[in-house]
């Protein structure tokens, strides 16, 4: 009896053990497919804004000059009071969802000050953005854009490859959140094309065009540069400022 | 020695990653203040630091200054200064914190540079900016 018993368990184990490798060589047969396996470039690691490198972004926003806004955003910026820029105002009086906690959304994540890291595997690209823990999958294996769960916070991303640069691109995005830190707002129409390359092994050089046929006239084109570290991507959520606000308040209040 | 210097000059030597308005405090003043530290917040969004100091009239005021982020700070490693940690500084530790004070008059700062006792400089130049006028 415990002969047989043995002799099924081995059974089983070999059984398990063909049957995993099989699913192995079936997913391995499935991905084979994938253009990231022919073409692409390694973006894996912790990225930080390289701001020498050249990029078109600045601190705030995506260029020195305003976008070409149609009358319908024009309205909204106009409004919009933001902490930056020429039109800042102090915290206090600020309306910019980010201060409430809204996630900044794509491609404003890019605009604050933290660092990302990028995993790579077969069919997707997860970025994981230091700021407030927030993530974006971008699925490399060929489906097309969602359009069955509605706009989200970041929108939903598909990419694929032009040789070694990766093309992403981004719609179903809210409209409550900014394009960049100074107030400009975009619609539900809004699509972000990235492409990302690396310029070496240690920079990552993202070029991007924010296109809105409701708020902008022309393309917005800009660029955005990072360099290579050897961090790990720690915690800091939005919620810290909130409870940090207190101690802030209490130099405004103090008597 | 418990004092506060001060000094009229602007001092731009560290950045903070700032969401709040730099208005709070008076940028063009630096000032020194020594005392005990009684907690200190290794956190997000800003470092906390607070410490009791005595003032003129020889009483105890609790002032507290705000440095960057902990994730910043955690990976920041400056020449000469130590890695900073959560029990970098624990209470009863005798420091100098150097900085824009709040423009109210307020026992806030916003911290440039912080010195133990031992004369170790925790963070910020070799020598405060502040000077007694």
């Amino acid at each position: 009896m415990r002969k047989y018993f043995f002799f099924m368990l081995s059974f089983l184990l070999i059984g398990c053990g063909q049957n995993t490798s099989q699913n192995i060589n079936d997913a391995a047969e499935a991905v084979s497919v994938d253009p990231a396996l022919e073409h692409g470039a390694d973006f894996s690691g912790v990225w930080t804004r390289d701001n020498g490198a050249g990029a078109r972004a600045h601190n705030s926003s995506w260029s020195r000059e305003i976008p070409d806004m149609t009358p319908w955003a024009r309205e909204q910026f106009d409004v919009h009071l933001p902490t930056f820029g020429a039109r800042a105002v102090a915290v206090a009086d600020t309306n910019d969802p980010v201060y409430e906690c809204y996630p900044p959304g794509t491609p404003r994540i890019y605009l604050h000050p933290f660092p990302m890291e990028i995993l790579q595997m077969p069919g997707r690209i997860l970025m994981i953005y230091e700021y407030d823990g927030i993530m974006r999958n971008i699925y490399t294996d060929g489906r097309e854009h969602r359009d069955d769960i509605g706009v989200t916070w970041m929108g939903d991303s598909i990419g694929y490859w032009d040789q070694d640069v990766l093309v992403v691109e981004t719609r179903n995005m809210r409209d409550d959140t900014w394009i960049d830190r100074e107030g400009v707002p975009h619609s539900e129409e809004m699509t972000v094309i990235e492409r990302f390359q690396l310029r070496d092994e240690n920079s990552l050089w993202i070029d991007i065009e924010i296109t809105d046929p409701v708020a902008l006239n022309t393309p917005w084109v800009t660029s955005q540069a990072y360099r290579k570290t050897d961090w790990t991507i720690e915690e800091f959520k939005c919620m810290d400022n909130v409870s940090f606000a207190a101690w802030e308040d209490q130099i405004l209040e103090y008597d | 020695m418990k004092r506060v210097a001060f000094v009229l000059a602007v001092f731009a030597f560290f950045t903070l990653n700032a969401h709040h308005g730099a208005g709070v405090y008076d940028t063009t003043t630096v000032i020194d203040v020594t005392g005990t530290v009684t907690e200190f917040q290794f956190r997000n969004p800003h470092v906390l630091i607070f410490i009791d100091a005595e003032n003129e009239a020889g009483q105890a005021v609790n002032w507290s200054g705000e440095l960057t982020s902990r994730n910043r700070l955690a990976r920041q490693v400056q020449e000469n200064r130590p890695q900073w940690t959560n029990d970098i500084l624990e209470p009863g530790d005798t420091i100098t914190l150097t900085g824009n004070p709040a423009g109210n008059g307020s026992p806030f700062l916003r911290l440039i540079r912080v010195e133990t006792s031992d004369g170790t400089v925790l963070i910020g130049p070799d020598q405060s900016p502040a000077e007694e006028y």
